[in-house]
């Protein structure tokens, strides 16, 4: 009797332990779908996740390209003529280096890059725009609401306009797609450029207006001047230059925008949230509470773009140098040349650009000057060889100038001492205002030139401003396109305007020679000399045209970017740009 | 004397029986058990020459003679039971060993799967102090992966394969009943027996938990050991460097930096270094250590219960210098059973274990402290002994600012090599100490169970196990400087804390009845409910001044600056599941067997929605004993065949492990990021929805066929067992890329499949020759892994990508999990440059010209065991070897030139005197040559993992001080190692033991060692 009292009891135990309802366990930290898009704070926090998500994603995307720079500025600078992609060697940054000098294959990572971070942007924004409609909410939308909406209309319209920019006809993604979507293409670049148009012209009624040319906040959101910035730009795309003309003088007479004083603060902390800022995306760094700006910031550029110190004989103790980076970007030799030519060797713009190599080693605190330094050329400093290039060691893909204007300027506030390498504190920034400038300076050249605000702001006094603040030699005396286009070579270096411009213009015979001189620069000290001397090595500079077949851009394939690989196996109903396969 | 004591001999008329037991070829049987019928108390065992003597107070009864694997005597008690000579025989059906399969055990001849059983002979004496070592090479088709050879770093067991994309490969472990999350913590000292159940039918029993296999672990008892018996084994390993680091010498590497041209002879000067140095980084680094294992247990039972207890104690100093790679254990096993009535059992299984660990960084292409073992060169030594022309500028300017440059303990800096220094290596000793860093911990892992006896062959088994776990983690790193890439300008200081426990409650019935002699019928039905709950807490701040001092004492989260930045996370985590399960066998006159398993899995809405929680695991198997059949019978002496049996499975497991985090639902992740609105920089929080998550989602599915084919022959001498199996997992939880234009990176599918199938092979032999006995075990066992399906929407599945080199490993349909791609080397041109084979025929060779160069998954292991004993001497010879697998060396990158390298390559690169080399010229050492099957080497090996003489003293010395057995030992483990890889050590060359298998990125080798012992009991 008594072991079957225990028996039932123990199965009784185990009959209990065997609730199913043990089995819900509800998950921490989530709300569901139906709890939220619902009220103005929901619509502001899901725009929020816009600007988030583009400037993440415009910043890395680890997945795809490695942590080693932004898939934005890769995709908009890299195919430039004016920079060598240079890193350690050849062996460094190759299908970074293959899509510069145009022998990349479809799956190159850099068009992937690019492509993916604008869809991850567009997807943000149609989480707001299709959730924050009447039919979803029963009711009319808020004026917050309202101004959500259009926020994120703006970007996933310029988000849209880059992607026609380098691929032509992406497909128009107006809603968020399913796993089984299988976007078309747009019918053209000119349709992508005039559906991007449209949408601002449906966005405009909505935004804020950034308050003034000090107004820091209207610089970090989406407000009218950047709408008609974006649409200006798409127009101008278009061949639409009078519509770009008509945009682009909102912009200008809104006179909520001017250029910064000085051009040393270009793409340095100094500006952030300048005169000049049409929009950018915010990172400040905040003690204690922000400290990782990073995946904000450009992921790795302050690796990426800094000097290649390790074949330095020593680290500069310099005040404006941060130490440590791989070089990735050097200016050619021909952009220098032609910049100093331009602007003359003692211009802000010059100085503020590049260095040269005599600048970096006499010019800068190197640890032999120990704690008291004064700038200038002397026979120590020339003897002295634990400055400059270190023995046995040469700059490769450079000849003797180096990138100042995408590196850290300790002295500026970029350098943040936090973490591996430090960070930059930067804003990641999208629109200038001197490329409002010179966009509508040159839809006045390809028209007539126009006073834009009735105050003489005509597209020439657009041009001259801009060439006036940069200190340069060359100041134009009349508005023509290719005054433009010399102008925006150099103002714009490395913001991401030059290869499209140049395709744009039909002018791409300096894009097919790419890559085929990339010499190495060397220091005579270094090789047992006495004094410093640096100069070019262009023993091996042949080396990409000789080690491969298919060097330089091909008219009638390179005008537009390939859809990537992955892009085009994943969505059957893509077509591939032409002699792209 | 006798060697045994009788309990209790005392009565009045005594009368005094002797006698000797022997077995039917007249060998004395030691410890036989002699005793008065009805009366247990009057009881006895055998000497060592199976002498006995008995006082009885009676002389009309009988005596019961018994001995394991012998048929019982009855032998009636006379007066003249003065000289006895009682002769056993062998029991066939006592011999048949038990095979204990899950909730329950079955006799070996029963089985219709695929179970190995590991006894405790094959666990003596091992030099590893963790369970899951000691299976390797004991079990065809069970692989054990060590991916470091570091101590108190656990080994990954495989078993028929490798089935998941996913890192959830390891079989499901259990011990007595409990599962466990790992069996490092029990020495094999502990275990009496180990199972492995290969089979999905076998395995079904554990239904979802099973899809990789099964290991049941059955620690030791008390009951074999009447009388009490205590032990006391001991081991001193001395362990050293097993193999030479074979990296280029000083005139290799300043041969080949003047080639590749960062070495010119003002280099050379500049750099401060001393010609005829040549520095021997393995004599630097690694350093001989000794290790000590002891064990002390007591064993004891009587007819109603037994115990076992055991104290354990590991104390393991790796080879790497310095006191920064340890692993010490101390755990605790009491094992206790009691029938408290005849139809009542209850028990108890305990283990306690605290263990503590500090190790040293591996496996990293971005430097860590064995890859700069590597890399280092060697024409600077480790320390700075000249300071003012040592130490780099970036060390000078460093000490300059007042940040660290690192020292060893008598105060020297540790040198940067001002060559090869500039790399993310530095310095092994600098990546030794840059950071300190411990973990300890605690578990508690048990069962308390009740056996009900109702009726005979009923057995009502009701258990509860647990597990109560706590760890600790610490590490603290201060700011210092070594290089551009070696440095840190911030203090860290992490510490966590995790408590987890886990019960599980078992209850099941088995009942077995042999109805009409011929049927022999067995039924088990059951439940079981397991609940997992773990709750840490992990705190971890960075900045440049973060605590109130920075003295060791301070180096704790109590002693943060109020101003320091912390990052603290905390959330408790739950996971449950329970199942119903059951099995029928059905023999028919011993020789038709029939088994079928069912298993109903349902588990918790963290791994799937409500509706689809349950799954369901049949299987079923069948055996035939062939050996039994009258045509086998009469026609074959059952002294050539003694068993032959022919056994065939079909089975289902899953895997659950691949689940978790709610991975179907779609959800809002609230206040997930933020952005700064504000020139302040004030955060906006926004939400957002988690992507495109697929509530479709399950576990992956293993679905298995095995045949067997087992026997005996020869009077047991010869043993055998071939299996061959094919196993189908299919529902690989594969991360589908959605069209890019979704927006979203990922969605997760069931959409990939894998087979894996192989042939398995075990042979035995043993015999004696004289006073010589001997036996050899050999096990083999041949993998092929292949991907056979995998969602249109993806060509492969990723894996790891390498820094320096554009191999990367990934899933591909028809080629195996984890494979190597890149270039297939065509031939040198006339400069020593490598070209590459157009593999798809596109008339170019380009990026898209990468093909399987490799694999890092042994297609053959195998195992071979050797025993002999000869009076009191006995050797034993283990070695095991694995094949068909390859490596990849990743310390030297194409973007790290001044890296050192394995001389290998410098002595096999293409010179104008030799284009017939196996590598590029030196100046040609490129990136795409580095991503070829140029750098690609076979990884095979066979290793001597144990030569193990002992000595057993003569029991006619020991019984003078009391002790019933005394052994010495010495042995020789991991000291011959036949392969031709160069690196340090090929069966640790993996980076893990899933997408990185094979890569070698600076491993930490397995010690060779050489081991002394003593094996003492009371």
């Amino acid at each position: 009797m008594k072991k079957n009292i225990l028996l039932l009891c123990i199965s009784a135990l185990a009959f209990t332990a065997c609730n199913q309802d043990q089995l819900d366990i509800a998950q921490k930290g989530v709300i569901s779908m139906e709890q939220f898009y619902k009220t103005d704070a929901d619509a502001q926090s899901a725009v929020t996740i816009v600007y988030y998500d583009t400037e993440t994603n415009f910043s890395g995307i680890p997945e795809i390209n490695g942590y080693n720079y932004g898939p934005y500025f890769a995709l908009t600078n890299f195919q430039a003529d004016d920079i060598f992609l240079a890193g350690s060697g050849s062996e460094d940054c190759v299908p970074e280096r293959e899509f510069h000098d145009f022998r990349y294959a479809n799956d190159n990572v850099v068009p992937l890059g690019g492509y993916t971070a604008f869809y991850r942007s567009i997807q943000k924004c149609n989480l707001v725009i299709n959730n924050f409609t009447k039919e979803k909410l029963g009711q009319e939308l808020t004026p917050t609401m309202q101004r959500c909406v259009a926020e994120a209309r703006v970007m996933r319209a310029f988000d849209h306009m880059m992607l026609g920019i380098y691929f032509g006809t992406p497909p128009i993604v107006e809603e968020v797609l399913s796993v089984s979507a299988q976007p078309k293409n747009s019918e053209s670049q000119a349709a992508v450029m005039q559906w991007v148009s449209d949408q601002i012209d449906l966005a405009i009624p909505n935004l804020d207006e950034r308050k003034s040319t000090s107004d820091y906040n209207g610089a970090v959101k989406i407000t009218k001047g950047f709408a008609y910035a974006v649409k200006g730009k798409a127009l101008l795309w278009k061949k639409d230059y009078a519509g770009a003309k008509a945009a682009l003088k909102e912009v200008i007479k809104s006179d909520k925008y001017a250029l910064n004083g000085s051009i040393g603060s270009i793409c340095h902390a100094d500006s952030k949230g300048s005169p000049e800022s049409v929009f950018e995306f915010n990172a400040v760094f905040v003690a204690g509470v922000v400290e990782d700006l990073s995946p904000r910031t450009g992921r790795n550029d302050i690796m990426t773009f800094n000097w290649r110190f390790e074949n330095f004989a020593s680290t500069p103790n310099d005040a404006q140098i941060k130490a440590g980076g791989w070089g990735w970007t050097n200016p050619t030799g021909d952009f220098a040349r032609a910049l100093i030519a331009n602007d003359g060797m003692n211009s802000a713009r010059r100085k503020a650009y590049i260095k040269t190599y005599d600048e970096i080693l006499y010019n800068h605190q190197w640890p032999s000057d120990g704690t008291s330094f004064t700038a200038g050329i002397t026979p120590t400093k020339q003897a002295d060889a634990t400055r400059g290039i270190a023995t046995g060691k040469s700059m490769y893909a450079n000849e003797g100038f180096w990138n100042w204007k995408t590196v850290i300027h300790a002295d500026q506030g970029d350098w943040l001492k936090v973490g591996w390498a430090g960070q930059w504190n930067n804003n990641f920034r999208i629109m200038r205002y001197a490329e409002v400038l010179l966009m509508y300076a040159e839809a006045c050249a390809m028209t007539s030139d126009e006073d834009a605000n009735g105050k003489g702001q005509t597209g020439l006094k657009c041009l001259q401003d801009i060439q006036n603040r940069a200190g340069s030699a060359h100041v134009s005396t009349s508005l023509t396109l290719a005054d433009v286009q010399n102008e925006k070579q150099f103002e714009m270096w490395q913001e991401g305007c030059r290869s499209v411009d140049l395709i744009r213009w039909g002018m791409t015979t300096t894009l097919q020679k790419q890559d085929s001189y990339v010499p190495i620069y060397k220091d005579k000290l270094a090789e047992g000399g006495t004094v410093h001397e640096g100069y070019v090595d262009a023993s091996n500079a042949d080396y990409y045209t000789k080690t491969f077949s298919n060097v330089g851009f091909k008219a009638g394939k390179h005008e537009l970017l390939p859809f990537p690989r992955n892009v085009v196996q994943l969505n059957k109903g893509l077509k591939q740009n032409p002699n792209w396969n | 004397m006798m060697l045994s004591v009788s309990i209790c001999t005392f009565a009045q008329n005594k009368h005094v029986i002797k006698g000797v037991v022997t077995d039917t070829k007249q060998e004395p049987l030691i410890g036989a058990t002699v005793m008065v019928k009805g009366n247990s108390s009057l009881v006895t065992v055998t000497d060592i020459n199976g002498q006995f003597s008995l006082s009885v107070p009676d002389q009309n009864q009988t005596m019961v003679v018994s001995y394991i694997g012998m048929t019982q005597q009855l032998v009636p008690i006379t007066p003249k039971s003065q000289n006895l000579k009682i002769e056993l025989s062998e029991d066939k059906l006592q011999l048949d060993e038990v095979v204990v399969v899950g909730y329950g055990t079955m006799k070996k001849s029963d089985v219709t799967g695929s179970v190995v059983k590991i006894g405790d002979a094959d666990l003596k004496n091992l030099s590893t102090s963790d369970a899951a070592v000691a299976l390797q090479g004991k079990a065809a088709g069970v692989q054990v992966l060590l991916n470091s050879g570091a101590p108190g770093k656990g080994a990954d067991i495989r078993i028929r394969g490798m089935s998941s994309n996913s890192s959830n490969n390891g079989p499901l472990l259990i011990v007595d009943g409990l599962k466990v999350d790992n069996i490092q913590y029990l020495d094999p000292e502990m275990i009496e027996s180990m199972e492995i159940l290969k089979d999905a039918a076998s395995a079904a029993i554990y239904g979802a938990q099973a899809g990789n296999g099964v290991v049941l672990i059955t620690t030791k008892s008390g009951s074999k050991s009447k009388n009490g018996h205590i032990f006391y084994n001991a081991q001193f390993q001395l362990k050293s460097l097993a193999r030479k680091l074979d990296v280029m010498n000083a005139d290799q590497y300043i041969a080949y930096g003047k080639e590749v041209g960062f070495i010119t002879d003002a280099v050379l000067k500049n750099s401060g270094y001393v010609p005829g140095t040549d520095v021997n980084w393995a004599k630097e680094v690694f350093t001989p250590t000794w290790s000590s294992h002891h064990t002390l247990g007591f064993q004891g039972g009587n007819d109603n219960g037994s115990y076992f207890v055991a104290v354990n104690n590991v104390n393991e100093d790796g080879i790497f210098k310095g006191d920064k790679d340890v692993y010490k254990r101390l755990s605790i096993q009491t094992n206790g059973e009691y029938k408290i009535k005849p139809w009542l059992t209850v028990g108890v299984n305990n283990s306690i274990e605290k263990w503590s660990t500090k190790s040293v960084s591996q496996q990293s292409d971005n430097g860590s402290a064995l890859l700069a073992a590597v890399t280092s060169d060697p024409l600077f030594g480790p320390l700075v002994t000249d300071p003012a022309t040592q130490l780099t500028v970036a060390q000078k300017t460093a000490i300059a600012n007042g940040v660290a440059v690192l020292k060893n303990e008598d105060g020297l800096y540790y040198r940067v090599s001002p060559i090869s220094g500039e790399s993310q290596s530095s310095n092994p000793f600098i990546q030794r100490d840059r950071t300190d860093g411990s973990s300890d911990g605690i578990n508690v892992r048990g069962l308390a169970y009740l056996n009900f006896n109702p009726i005979k062959g009923l057995v009502y088994t009701s258990r509860f196990g647990y597990r109560l776990s706590q760890g600790n983690n610490h590490s603290y790193s201060a700011p210092f400087v070594a290089n551009d890439f070696v440095k840190s300008s911030v203090y860290n200081i992490q510490a966590s804390a995790n408590t987890s426990y886990y019960y599980q409650f078992e209850n099941f019935i088995n009942y077995n009845k042999t109805i009409a002699d011929k049927h022999e019928v067995g039924a088990m039905a059951g439940m079981s409910f397991e609940a997992n709950h773990s709750d840490g807490v992990s705190v971890t701040s960075e900045g440049a001044d973060i605590l109130k001092g920075y003295d060791p004492n301070f180096r704790y989260i109590n002693y943060l600056l109020a101003s320091a930045q912390k990052t603290v996370s905390n959330a408790p985590g739950d996971s449950k599941n329970m199942s119903y399960f059951g099995r029928l066998t059905y023999t028919y006159d011993k020789r038709y067997s029939i088994q079928g398993n069912f298993r109903a899995d349902a588990y918790d809405s963290s791994k799937l929605p409500k509706e689809a929680r349950w799954g369901y695991f049949p299987s079923v198997s069948v055996g035939w004993m062939l050996s039994n059949e009258s045509f086998i019978k009469d026609n074959i002496s059952e002294k050539v065949l003694s068993s032959l049996k022919l056994r065939a499975a079909k089975g289902r497991n899953g895997n659950i492990s691949v689940l978790g985090g709610y991975p179907y639902a779609t959800i809002i992740n609230k206040n997930a990021n933020w952005y700064q609105y504000d020139q302040t920089g004030a955060q906006t929080y926004g939400s957002v929805t988690n992507g495109l998550p697929n509530p479709e989602l399950t576990w992956e599915t293993s679905d298995q066929i095995d045949f067997g084919l087992e026997g005996r022959m020869f009077n047991g001498r010869l043993s055998f067992e071939f299996d061959y199996f094919k196993k189908e997992t299919k529902g690989l939880l594969v991360s589908v890329t959605p069209v890019i234009e979704t927006g979203v990176g990922s969605t997760m599918k069931n959409a990939g499949n894998v087979d894996n199938k192989g042939f398995e092979m075990v042979l035995g032999w043993k015999d004696k020759i004289g006073d010589l006995t001997y036996s050899v075990n050999a096990n083999m066992s041949t993998l092929n892994n292949k991907l056979t399906y995998l969602d249109p929407s993806i060509k492969q599945i990723g894996g790891t990508s390498l820094q320096g080199s554009s191999i990367v490993t990934e899933c591909k349909v028809g080629e195996p999990l984890w494979y190597f791609k890149g270039y297939k080397f065509d031939k040198f041109d006339a400069n020593g440059m490598a070209t590459f084979k157009d593999v798809n025929g596109d008339g170019k060779w380009d990026s898209n010209d990468v093909t399987n160069i490799g694999s890092g998954l042994p297609t053959f292991n195998y195992g071979i065991t050797i025993n002999l004993a000869y009076k009191g001497f006995d050797l034993l010879l283990f070695g095991t070897g694995a094949a068909g697998f390859d490596i990849i060396p990743q310390a030297w990158r194409v973007d790290r030139k001044y890296c050192n390298n394995y001389s290998w390559y410098y002595e096999n690169s293409w010179t104008p005197q030799n284009t017939n080399a196996k590598f590029p010229a030196v100046k040609n050492w490129t990136k795409d040559a580095y991503s070829s099957d140029l750098a690609v080497f076979k990884g095979d090996y066979f290793k001597i993992k144990q030569i193990q003489l002992g000595y057993t003293i003569p029991s006619k010395i020991t019984k003078k001080f009391m002790v019933s057995s005394l052994r010495v030992f010495a042995s020789l483990d991991n000291f011959f190692t036949f392969t031709k890889y160069f690196g340090l050590d090929p069966e640790t060359a993996s980076a893990n033991n899933s997408s990185s298998l094979g890569i070698d990125m600076g491993t930490y080798p397995t010690a060779k060692q050489a081991t002394f012992g003593v094996n003492l009991s009371f």
